[in-house]
């Protein structure tokens, strides 16, 4: 049950990260590091063509794609990680919102824990250009303000036109500051490139990517990654699906073990009450109304057996959820190491109880339960009650 | 309830050796009848009424009870048998510990289609012909050895048996819960149930219409 439930927890906390950023894929171009610059792009990620965003919006089976640059912006000897991102696309993107539309964000309270607000200011629109938002983390470390003119790269500065929670959950492609992606560009110098193209799908349950991922890999070549909800919870939790693998591989032999002392104890219960099964069986009762009595206790016992161990397994869970934590891999964000924040590379596990779950709990502990008393009921069946009046 | 034994042997294999409990044993006991089974220990009397009972088969011979023969029975048909027609009443009572002594005289009835409250009722009954109502809901272990004893009367009579087999009865108990017993088994004979007793003490065997001794598993006199 606890396995289970941990599984259930790593599964929900690496899709989260994909969830936050409302995309179904993330096309990237990995490359060698570049010679170093004070404006640079981060660590191994190449550049893509902006026009492959403007043809993949054009697929059928495609609901939006965004185009974002991120880059590491060097100023008195710090880097900051900016991201140019599309203000028209809010919905779209490593500082998408959860509510896009202003009014909405009165309810940002649950928002900002669980995703994404501004909770100062605005967020960027498609009129800004050396305008920024800033996030939240990163606004507390600078102490910077709604208003204040700030520096991002060697030459510039920006002026901060909202703070931007972010949530606690690790996050694709995270930046300290958004800025529009025309301005981006210029501050990079390659005209229309971007280093990640976010991509959602209209039936995000059967995205049918292959079509958009052809024409990535055509125009990027054979550095194009693709990183969707099974990559990233492939590459997070790869220990962790080892470990549950193990983990399951262990508590499939403990059942076996239990169930082997199980047995060993319900039969070590009838040898213990022969003297009782042989006056039941004087004053009348037949075979199988013995038989009966201990399967009927087995279902008692592995009842409420189940129900307890359940339960315990979930509260395991739910502790192990409030102390553990999973890691992305490092190569979805892009900060650099001496950065002004760090990246929220690590995300928390979430508990969710399961009804199913629970029940599959009690029913697995019925089953062996039930077996193994019926084994001691056919024992006690067949016992001869005058040899068992004779250990009395 | 004529009891019929017909040249009933039974033979048992202990560590190679075989074991001659009963040797060709033959008797009939009229309905209602209260027999005393005498011998000393290892007599065979303990296993002649195990046999006539349903606990046991004979390795030779048969019992027949109202004309149905005990060898031809499988174990569901002696379970019935003995849950319909016989009583058991053992020398230390073997009441279960954990079960109050209602509980205790109920269990016969347990595996009964009957509903509840005519058992109940029933137990009700068989607690008071007992003298052992007014401990109904005491566990074995609050009670004294002639209060458990009468209890595990109580519990061989309440499916009103037409034979009751009691092995030693009286044998852990003093004169007074001796006499209590005895003056049970006697009105049940009263009442015209048969009743056979494997005992040593002179106060049953006194009031047995008849006695068969019995020796290294034969019978010697009647």
């Amino acid at each position: 049950m606890t396995v289970l439930s941990i599984s259930q927890g790593v599964r929900s906390a690496v899709q989260d990260s994909l969830d936050a950023t409302g995309a179904d894929i993330v096309i990237q171009r990995v490359v060698k590091p570049c010679p170093f610059a004070l404006v640079k792009l981060p660590k191994d990620l190449g550049e893509i063509e902006g026009s492959l965003v403007t043809e993949l919006r054009k697929l059928p089976e495609v609901d939006e794609a965004s185009g974002v640059l991120t880059l590491w912006a060097f100023h008195g000897g710090h880097p900051t990680v900016v991201a140019g991102i599309d203000p028209h696309l809010k919905q779209l993107g490593p500082a998408r919102l959860k509510h896009p539309d202003e009014d909405e964000q009165e309810q940002a309270e649950e928002d900002r824990r669980t995703c994404c607000a501004i909770t100062d200011g605005r967020y960027l629109s498609g009129g800004d250009d050396y305008h920024t938002i800033i996030a939240e983390d990163y606004a507390k470390a600078k102490g910077y303000k709604v208003g204040q003119m700030i520096p991002l790269g060697p030459e510039l500065e920006f002026e901060v036109v909202g703070i931007v929670s972010l949530a606690q959950s690790a996050r694709i492609s995270e930046a300290e500051a958004f800025i529009p992606l025309k301005i981006a560009q210029q501050m990079y110098g390659a005209g229309d490139v971007v280093d990640a193209v976010f991509v959602a799908f209209k039936d995000p349950a059967h995205p049918q990517s292959e079509r958009a991922e052809a024409i990535a890999r055509e125009r990027i070549g054979p550095e194009a990654t693709f990183t969707s909800a099974a990559d990233v919870g492939e590459g997070t939790s790869l220990l962790a699906q080892v470990t549950r693998n193990t983990l399951l591989v262990i508590s499939v032999l403990v059942l076996v073990f239990v169930f082997l002392l199980i047995l060993h104890s319900f039969l070590a219960g009838v040898a213990r009450r022969i003297p009782e099964i042989g006056i039941l069986k004087a004053i009348g009762w037949s075979n199988k109304d013995v038989g009966r009595l201990f399967v009927a206790e087995a279902v008692y016992v592995a009842l409420i057996g189940g129900i307890a161990g359940s339960v315990l397994g979930l509260v395991v869970a739910w502790g192990y959820s409030r102390v553990a934590t999973l890691e992305l891999p490092s190569a979805l964000s892009s900060y650099p190491p001496c950065s002004t924040t760090q990246p929220l590379l690590s995300t928390r596990l979430t508990f969710e109880p399961s009804l199913t779950l629970f029940l599959a709990g009690t029913l697995v502990a019925l089953v062996l339960g039930v077996s193994a008393g019926f084994a001691a009921a056919r024992r006690a069946a067949l016992l001869p009650p005058a040899e068992a009046l004779r250990r009395i | 309830m004529y009891v019929q034994v017909e040249e009933v042997s039974k033979r048992f294999e202990r560590n190679g050796q075989t074991v001659t409990a009963l040797d060709c044993v033959s008797l009939g006991i009229e309905s209602g009848e209260l027999v005393g089974l005498q011998g000393p220990s290892g007599s065979g009397k303990s296993t002649l009424l195990n046999i006539i009972g349903g606990l046991e088969r004979p390795s030779l011979g048969d019992v027949i009870i109202e004309q149905r023969r005990i060898s031809t029975l499988n174990d569901e048909q002696l379970a019935e048998y003995r849950r319909q027609t016989v009583g058991f009443v053992f020398q230390s009572a073997h009441l279960l510990a954990p079960l109050t002594v209602f509980e205790n005289v109920m269990l016969p009835l347990v595996p009964d289609a009957a509903p509840a409250a005519e058992k109940t009722a029933r137990v009700e009954e068989v607690l008071e012909t007992a003298r052992i109502a007014h401990r109904a809901t005491h566990l074995p272990g609050e009670l004294s050895g002639g209060e458990q004893q009468r209890a595990a009367v109580a519990r061989a009579i309440v499916n009103r048996p037409r034979l009751v087999l009691a092995d030693e009865p009286t044998g852990e108990l003093d004169e007074e819960n001796a006499a209590n017993i005895i003056g049970l088994l006697t009105g049940l004979s009263a009442e015209g149930v048969t009743v056979i007793i494997a005992s040593h003490d002179r106060r049953v065997l006194d009031v047995a219409g008849r006695v068969i001794a019995l020796s290294d598993g034969a019978m010697c006199e009647q």
